[in-house]
């Protein structure tokens, strides 16, 4: 036997001493015909995009699941029995189609209309679905349905150009999503915990022109002016401030713009000075919680409510001033954080200042906090 | 010249190569998925990092304040109790979240 191995070892390694030059020039040659000559590094190169877009979308249905599965136990707590069938009809309905831009003539009326009208549907849909739930309770189901919405959208889009870019054996299209999905994984997972933010009522970092607006207001009455929208009335060193804001603590953004316009068009134009305080994105690199002043309507909205505080600023001739506490996107979703309420405190300051240095007393000063209210009065 | 250096076996040449080629990709492989895990791991603790909502009560006079975990039905301007020095309404005047550093000890009631 030990015979037989020895032989049979000498011939191997004698076979395998033949064979190498002529395996290893072989192999060369048939890699480098492959590499050049075939599809097949772009074949192999598709494959392995196509299986991590596949593995990153599963990532993002998890995280739709997770935001449906987080408002259905809300619904269920609040004792709604039709939880899934509101979940379903705010998933696939209330789209609103663009209107024509080739004719731009009262082209914000128009996209007013469409807004308002989507959101008077969703509105009464929910009503009717959440019957005997108050106004701000409802405000945190319909914020929380917009954002599992919204988290559904990107999904559905995402999962359109995966599965056409597999169809057509689109490699370019495979690898700008390989390539462009873990950022937005990133920039998607502070949607989930929005919905959570939403349904307990904690104030997101979008709520920081609220919450100057609840300094300047305090406690005083706040009256109705438009949907979802109040306005109260303090004096500020001889100054008559008219401080705007949607109304909290439920989670809404109101109609600002609207509402700058009626008090305007009550005071007969005599209006010293609009300032307007929002959450504004910042650039990477800069610090959370940074106060800058500027001119214009710090407002982000698709336009309706942004016009209307330009046009009435201009009807007026009143200065517009921009009061804006910078933060990421992400942060503007997620719950408030200490950054972001020292700058709403700085924000408060460089309000008052304009107040003082650039409004007499007697004056008529409106001054609009920007953003989503949840969570604060 | 030294002519045996000349004479060099083509198959040894490519053999050095390729095994040369195969420990770069081997260690380019290794290298990236370890730092592909690492930098992984800390995007995972940047955003799973716990974090604590914290509610701060302060009276109407300013000479109370106190601190406390949030409870669901807290808002910003809402009356919460009355202050143990004057007697004054206390009202909701913050609500921010602050991270939890690993090993932190529960939070604590306080106030000034």
């Amino acid at each position: 036997m030990w015979l037989n191995m020895i032989v049979a070892s000498t011939i191997l390694s004698t076979a395998m001493q033949i064979d190498w030059n002529s395996i290893l020039t072989l192999i060369f040659w048939a890699l480098f015909f492959l590499y050049f000559f075939t599809d097949l590094p772009q074949k192999a190169q598709f494959m392995r995009y196509e299986r991590g877009v596949f593995l990153r979308l599963a990532v993002i249905e998890g995280l739709v699941k997770e935001s449906i599965a987080k408002v259905k136990s809300y619904l269920a707590r609040l004792g709604l029995a039709n939880a899934d069938k509101i979940i379903d009809s705010s998933l696939e309905n209330y789209f609103a189609i663009e209107p024509v831009s080739i004719e731009p003539t009262d082209i914000i009326k128009r996209l007013d209309h469409i807004i308002s009208t989507n959101e008077d549907k969703f509105k009464r849909d929910l009503e009717r679905f959440a019957q005997n739930i108050d106004r701000d309770r409802l405000n945190n189901i319909a914020a929380s349905l917009a954002v599992t919405s919204a988290l559904y959208t990107v999904f559905k889009i995402l999962r359109h150009y995966y599965l056409l870019g597999k169809k057509f054996e689109n490699w370019i299209l495979m690898m700008q999503l390989y390539l462009l999905l873990p950022q937005l994984i990133k920039e998607l997972m502070p949607y989930v915990k929005a919905v959570e933010t939403f349904v307990k009522g904690v104030p997101i970092g979008d709520s920081a022109g609220p919450i100057v607006a609840f300094k300047l207001a305090g406690l005083a009455p706040r009256i109705d002016i438009e949907e979802d929208t109040v306005y109260s009335v303090v004096e500020i060193e001889g100054r008559k401030v008219y401080v705007v804001k949607a109304r909290g603590p439920g989670a809404t953004v109101g109609k600002p713009g609207k509402a700058v316009a009626k008090i305007a068009e009550m005071l007969n134009c005599n209006v010293a000075r609009i300032i307007t305080v929002d959450a504004a994105l910042k650039l990477e690199g800069e610090p959370t919680g940074l106060v800058a002043e500027g001119s214009g309507a710090a407002i982000g909205d698709v336009g309706p409510e942004k016009i209307e505080i330009e046009r009435t600023a201009v009807k007026c001739g009143a200065p517009l001033d921009a009061v804006i506490i910078k933060m990421s996107s992400e942060e503007a979703i997620k719950p408030i954080s200490k950054e972001i309420v020292d700058g709403t405190e700085k924000a408060y300051q460089v309000v008052l200042d304009i107040i003082r240095n650039r409004t007499k007393p007697g004056d008529n000063v409106i001054v609009v906090g920007i953003g989503n209210t949840v969570g604060v009065y | 010249m030294n002519i045996a250096l000349l004479d060099v076996d083509f198959t040894d040449v490519l053999l050095i190569i390729i095994a040369l080629l195969l420990v770069v990709i081997v260690a380019y492989i290794v290298s990236n998925g370890w730092l592909y895990t690492r930098s992984r791991r800390r995007t995972e603790n940047l955003e799973d990092k716990p974090a604590k909502i914290i509610t701060v009560i302060s009276c109407k006079n300013n000479d109370y304040t106190i601190e406390r975990e949030f409870q669901e039905g807290d808002f910003i301007g809402k009356v919460a109790d009355k202050c143990p020095k004057c007697g004054a309404e206390m009202i909701i005047s913050k609500i921010y979240t602050i991270p939890l550093e690993s090993g932190q000890k529960p939070y604590k009631q306080s106030s000034r």
